[in-house]
Protein backbone atom coordinates (compact mmCIF):
# COMPACT_ATOMS: atom_id res chain seq x y z
CA UNK A 1 0.00 0.00 0.00
CA UNK A 2 1.04 3.57 -0.42
CA UNK A 3 3.07 4.83 2.48
CA UNK A 4 0.66 7.50 3.56
CA UNK A 5 2.45 7.82 6.87
CA UNK A 6 5.82 8.56 5.27
CA UNK A 7 7.42 11.72 6.59
CA UNK A 8 8.29 14.54 4.24
CA UNK A 9 12.02 14.47 4.75
CA UNK A 10 14.27 17.41 5.46
CA UNK A 11 11.73 19.08 7.70
CA UNK A 12 12.32 19.70 11.37
CA UNK A 13 9.91 22.03 13.14
CA UNK A 14 6.14 21.88 13.08
CA UNK A 15 5.75 25.33 11.51
CA UNK A 16 8.27 24.45 8.84
CA UNK A 17 6.54 21.14 8.19
CA UNK A 18 3.14 22.86 8.02
CA UNK A 19 4.60 25.36 5.55
CA UNK A 20 6.00 22.60 3.38
CA UNK A 21 2.75 20.65 3.40
CA UNK A 22 0.86 23.83 2.48
CA UNK A 23 3.16 24.46 -0.45
CA UNK A 24 2.84 20.83 -1.56
CA UNK A 25 -0.94 21.14 -1.41
CA UNK A 26 -0.67 24.26 -3.57
CA UNK A 27 1.63 22.36 -5.90
CA UNK A 28 -0.98 19.61 -6.31
CA UNK A 29 -3.66 22.16 -7.17
CA UNK A 30 -1.50 24.13 -9.60
CA UNK A 31 -0.14 21.04 -11.33
CA UNK A 32 -3.69 19.72 -11.82
CA UNK A 33 -4.92 23.04 -13.20
CA UNK A 34 -2.04 23.42 -15.62
CA UNK A 35 -2.32 19.84 -16.86
CA UNK A 36 -6.09 20.16 -17.37
CA UNK A 37 -5.83 23.53 -19.13
CA UNK A 38 -3.15 22.14 -21.43
CA UNK A 39 -5.19 19.01 -22.21
CA UNK A 40 -8.38 20.93 -22.95
CA UNK A 41 -6.56 23.40 -25.21
CA UNK A 42 -5.44 20.52 -27.41
CA UNK A 43 -9.01 19.33 -28.03
CA UNK A 44 -10.36 19.89 -31.58
CA UNK A 45 -13.31 17.53 -32.12
CA UNK A 46 -16.21 16.42 -29.95
CA UNK A 47 -14.75 12.91 -29.73
CA UNK A 48 -11.43 14.32 -28.49
CA UNK A 49 -13.31 16.47 -26.00
CA UNK A 50 -15.21 13.51 -24.55
CA UNK A 51 -12.01 11.46 -24.30
CA UNK A 52 -10.26 14.37 -22.57
CA UNK A 53 -13.10 14.71 -20.06
CA UNK A 54 -13.02 10.97 -19.33
CA UNK A 55 -9.26 11.00 -18.89
CA UNK A 56 -9.28 14.04 -16.61
CA UNK A 57 -12.19 12.73 -14.53
CA UNK A 58 -10.52 9.36 -13.96
CA UNK A 59 -6.96 10.49 -13.40
CA UNK A 60 -7.21 13.90 -11.77
CA UNK A 61 -10.65 14.11 -10.18
CA UNK A 62 -11.43 10.55 -9.19
CA UNK A 63 -14.55 9.52 -11.09
CA UNK A 64 -14.96 6.80 -13.67
CA UNK A 65 -18.74 7.05 -14.07
CA UNK A 66 -19.79 10.02 -16.08
CA UNK A 67 -22.05 11.30 -18.84
CA UNK A 68 -22.61 14.29 -21.05
CA UNK A 69 -26.05 15.70 -21.77
CA UNK A 70 -26.67 18.10 -24.63
CA UNK A 71 -28.99 21.02 -23.94
CA UNK A 72 -31.50 21.71 -26.69
CA UNK A 73 -31.67 25.19 -28.18
CA UNK A 74 -35.02 25.96 -26.54
CA UNK A 75 -33.62 25.06 -23.10
CA UNK A 76 -36.56 22.75 -22.53
CA UNK A 77 -34.81 19.39 -22.46
CA UNK A 78 -31.46 17.61 -22.36
CA UNK A 79 -30.48 14.63 -24.48
CA UNK A 80 -27.92 12.03 -23.47
CA UNK A 81 -24.92 12.49 -25.76
CA UNK A 82 -22.44 10.06 -24.19
CA UNK A 83 -21.99 7.96 -21.07
CA UNK A 84 -19.03 6.11 -19.66
CA UNK A 85 -18.61 3.50 -16.93
CA UNK A 86 -22.30 3.31 -15.98
CA UNK A 87 -23.82 -0.08 -15.18
CA UNK A 88 -27.20 0.93 -16.56
CA UNK A 89 -28.44 3.12 -19.36
CA UNK A 90 -29.19 6.65 -18.29
CA UNK A 91 -32.39 8.45 -19.32
CA UNK A 92 -32.04 9.40 -22.99
CA UNK A 93 -34.03 12.60 -22.69
CA UNK A 94 -34.93 14.67 -19.65
CA UNK A 95 -37.30 17.62 -19.42
CA UNK A 96 -35.51 20.47 -17.68
CA UNK A 97 -38.73 21.60 -16.02
CA UNK A 98 -38.60 18.41 -13.95
CA UNK A 99 -34.83 18.36 -13.38
CA UNK A 100 -33.74 21.01 -10.91
CA UNK A 101 -30.03 20.23 -10.92
CA UNK A 102 -29.73 19.63 -14.64
CA UNK A 103 -31.66 22.84 -15.31
CA UNK A 104 -29.36 24.85 -13.06
CA UNK A 105 -26.30 23.41 -14.80
CA UNK A 106 -27.88 24.03 -18.23
CA UNK A 107 -28.30 27.66 -17.16
CA UNK A 108 -24.60 27.90 -16.35
CA UNK A 109 -24.37 27.04 -12.63
CA UNK A 110 -21.82 24.57 -11.36
CA UNK A 111 -23.70 22.10 -9.14
CA UNK A 112 -21.72 20.07 -6.62
CA UNK A 113 -23.18 17.66 -4.09
CA UNK A 114 -21.93 18.35 -0.59
CA UNK A 115 -23.06 18.57 3.00
CA UNK A 116 -24.62 21.99 2.44
CA UNK A 117 -26.43 21.44 -0.83
CA UNK A 118 -27.36 17.79 -0.28
CA UNK A 119 -27.51 15.16 -2.99
CA UNK A 120 -27.83 16.14 -6.63
CA UNK A 121 -29.94 14.05 -9.01
CA UNK A 122 -30.16 13.38 -12.73
CA UNK A 123 -33.37 11.47 -13.25
CA UNK A 124 -33.24 8.86 -10.48
CA UNK A 125 -29.46 8.74 -10.41
CA UNK A 126 -27.60 10.57 -7.68
CA UNK A 127 -24.72 12.68 -8.95
CA UNK A 128 -21.63 14.26 -7.42
CA UNK A 129 -21.29 17.15 -9.85
CA UNK A 130 -23.02 18.74 -12.82
CA UNK A 131 -20.72 20.97 -14.82
CA UNK A 132 -21.84 23.30 -17.62
CA UNK A 133 -19.66 22.83 -20.70
CA UNK A 134 -19.59 23.98 -24.30
CA UNK A 135 -19.66 20.98 -26.60
CA UNK A 136 -17.42 21.02 -29.66
CA UNK A 137 -20.52 20.41 -31.81
CA UNK A 138 -21.64 23.93 -30.94
CA UNK A 139 -24.31 23.03 -28.38
CA UNK A 140 -24.31 23.73 -24.68
CA UNK A 141 -23.87 20.63 -22.57
CA UNK A 142 -23.69 19.35 -19.02
CA UNK A 143 -21.00 16.99 -17.78
CA UNK A 144 -22.33 14.79 -14.97
CA UNK A 145 -20.04 12.91 -12.59
CA UNK A 146 -22.03 10.19 -10.85
CA UNK A 147 -19.87 8.33 -8.35
CA UNK A 148 -16.35 8.85 -7.07
CA UNK A 149 -13.56 6.30 -6.77
CA UNK A 150 -13.48 4.65 -3.34
CA UNK A 151 -10.30 6.50 -2.33
CA UNK A 152 -11.86 9.86 -3.20
CA UNK A 153 -14.14 10.73 -0.31
CA UNK A 154 -15.70 13.89 -1.70
CA UNK A 155 -15.20 16.72 -4.15
CA UNK A 156 -13.53 19.82 -2.74
CA UNK A 157 -12.58 23.40 -3.55
CA UNK A 158 -9.68 22.34 -5.77
CA UNK A 159 -12.07 20.21 -7.84
CA UNK A 160 -14.28 23.26 -8.20
CA UNK A 161 -11.28 25.11 -9.67
CA UNK A 162 -10.84 22.36 -12.25
CA UNK A 163 -14.52 22.38 -13.14
CA UNK A 164 -14.26 26.10 -13.85
CA UNK A 165 -11.68 25.28 -16.51
CA UNK A 166 -14.19 22.92 -18.13
CA UNK A 167 -16.73 25.73 -18.28
CA UNK A 168 -14.61 28.02 -20.48
CA UNK B 1 23.81 13.61 -9.96
CA UNK B 2 20.02 13.70 -10.50
CA UNK B 3 18.05 10.51 -9.88
CA UNK B 4 16.24 9.30 -12.99
CA UNK B 5 12.54 8.52 -12.62
CA UNK B 6 10.75 6.75 -15.45
CA UNK B 7 7.10 7.88 -15.57
CA UNK B 8 4.77 5.56 -17.45
CA UNK B 9 1.16 6.49 -18.19
CA UNK B 10 -1.09 6.49 -21.25
CA UNK B 11 -2.89 9.57 -19.92
CA UNK B 12 -1.14 12.70 -21.16
CA UNK B 13 -2.84 14.74 -18.44
CA UNK B 14 -1.71 12.45 -15.63
CA UNK B 15 1.79 12.29 -17.08
CA UNK B 16 2.03 16.06 -17.27
CA UNK B 17 0.76 16.54 -13.72
CA UNK B 18 3.11 13.93 -12.26
CA UNK B 19 6.05 15.39 -14.17
CA UNK B 20 5.29 18.90 -12.88
CA UNK B 21 5.21 17.62 -9.30
CA UNK B 22 8.36 15.53 -9.56
CA UNK B 23 10.35 18.28 -11.29
CA UNK B 24 9.78 20.50 -8.25
CA UNK B 25 12.36 18.31 -6.60
CA UNK B 26 15.71 19.51 -7.88
CA UNK B 27 17.27 16.11 -7.47
CA UNK B 28 14.95 14.22 -9.81
CA UNK B 29 15.02 13.94 -13.57
CA UNK B 30 11.97 12.59 -15.47
CA UNK B 31 11.77 10.29 -18.47
CA UNK B 32 8.41 9.26 -19.88
CA UNK B 33 6.79 6.34 -21.68
CA UNK B 34 3.19 5.83 -22.82
CA UNK B 35 2.70 2.07 -22.36
CA UNK B 36 4.28 -1.02 -20.81
CA UNK B 37 6.28 -2.05 -23.85
CA UNK B 38 7.78 1.40 -24.31
CA UNK B 39 8.52 1.46 -20.56
CA UNK B 40 10.60 -1.72 -20.75
CA UNK B 41 12.51 -0.48 -23.79
CA UNK B 42 13.24 2.85 -22.11
CA UNK B 43 14.14 1.23 -18.79
CA UNK B 44 16.61 -1.14 -20.45
CA UNK B 45 18.21 1.77 -22.28
CA UNK B 46 18.53 4.28 -19.41
CA UNK B 47 18.35 2.07 -16.30
CA UNK B 48 16.26 4.46 -14.16
CA UNK B 49 16.57 4.80 -10.39
CA UNK B 50 12.80 4.30 -10.00
CA UNK B 51 9.79 3.50 -12.17
CA UNK B 52 6.41 5.13 -11.46
CA UNK B 53 3.90 3.29 -13.64
CA UNK B 54 0.16 3.34 -14.30
CA UNK B 55 -1.59 -0.04 -14.29
CA UNK B 56 -4.26 0.27 -16.98
CA UNK B 57 -2.50 0.96 -20.27
CA UNK B 58 -2.72 -0.23 -23.89
CA UNK B 59 -0.23 -2.67 -25.44
CA UNK B 60 1.07 -3.96 -22.10
CA UNK B 61 -0.41 -3.06 -18.72
CA UNK B 62 1.52 -2.12 -15.59
CA UNK B 63 1.34 -5.58 -13.99
CA UNK B 64 2.72 -7.26 -17.12
CA UNK B 65 5.41 -4.63 -17.57
CA UNK B 66 6.46 -4.95 -13.93
CA UNK B 67 6.74 -8.75 -14.25
CA UNK B 68 8.79 -8.35 -17.43
CA UNK B 69 11.13 -5.86 -15.76
CA UNK B 70 11.76 -8.26 -12.88
CA UNK B 71 13.02 -10.84 -15.40
CA UNK B 72 15.70 -8.42 -16.65
CA UNK B 73 18.84 -8.62 -14.53
CA UNK B 74 19.59 -4.88 -14.83
CA UNK B 75 16.08 -3.95 -13.70
CA UNK B 76 15.51 -6.54 -10.97
CA UNK B 77 16.35 -4.17 -8.15
CA UNK B 78 14.88 -0.97 -9.57
CA UNK B 79 11.98 0.15 -7.35
CA UNK B 80 8.65 0.05 -9.19
CA UNK B 81 5.70 2.00 -7.83
CA UNK B 82 2.36 1.30 -9.46
CA UNK B 83 -0.22 4.04 -9.88
CA UNK B 84 -3.88 3.28 -10.26
CA UNK B 85 -7.45 4.46 -9.95
CA UNK B 86 -8.33 1.04 -8.46
CA UNK B 87 -7.73 0.81 -4.72
CA UNK B 88 -9.38 -2.56 -4.06
CA UNK B 89 -7.37 -5.01 -1.97
CA UNK B 90 -7.28 -7.77 -4.60
CA UNK B 91 -6.02 -5.28 -7.13
CA UNK B 92 -3.28 -4.14 -4.77
CA UNK B 93 -2.27 -7.75 -4.10
CA UNK B 94 -2.08 -8.42 -7.84
CA UNK B 95 0.29 -5.47 -8.04
CA UNK B 96 2.61 -6.87 -5.39
CA UNK B 97 2.50 -10.30 -7.04
CA UNK B 98 3.72 -8.69 -10.25
CA UNK B 99 6.81 -7.56 -8.32
CA UNK B 100 6.07 -3.92 -7.57
CA UNK B 101 7.55 -2.32 -4.45
CA UNK B 102 4.70 0.02 -3.68
CA UNK B 103 1.34 1.27 -4.74
CA UNK B 104 -0.21 4.72 -4.91
CA UNK B 105 -3.77 5.70 -5.79
CA UNK B 106 -4.94 8.30 -8.27
CA UNK B 107 -5.73 11.15 -8.06
CA UNK B 108 -2.13 11.82 -7.04
CA UNK B 109 -1.35 14.09 -4.12
CA UNK B 110 2.01 15.90 -4.34
CA UNK B 111 2.92 15.44 -0.66
CA UNK B 112 2.14 11.71 -0.73
CA UNK B 113 3.96 11.15 -4.01
CA UNK B 114 7.11 13.09 -3.07
CA UNK B 115 7.26 11.42 0.35
CA UNK B 116 7.04 8.03 -1.31
CA UNK B 117 9.73 8.88 -3.87
CA UNK B 118 11.99 10.23 -1.14
CA UNK B 119 11.54 7.04 0.87
CA UNK B 120 13.09 5.11 -2.05
CA UNK B 121 15.50 7.68 -3.49
CA UNK B 122 16.43 9.77 -0.48
CA UNK B 123 16.98 13.51 -0.69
Amino acid sequence: MAKGSSKVQGVNGTAERDGELFSLATLTVEARKRAVAHRLRAVRTEQEQLEALREIAANLIGSERLAVYQVDASMSCCTLRWQFGMDSLLPIQLALAQEEHLRRAAEGDLVMANADSGTAFVGEFSAQALVPIQLRNGFAGVLVLFTLLRQKKSLDASDRELFKLFMH
Amino acid sequence: MAKKILLVDDSTTALMMEEMIIKQHAGYECLTARDGKAAIETALRVCPDLVLMDVVMPEMNGFEACKAMRKESVLQDVPVILLTTRGEQDYVEAGFQSGCNDYINKPVDAAELLALLQSYLGE
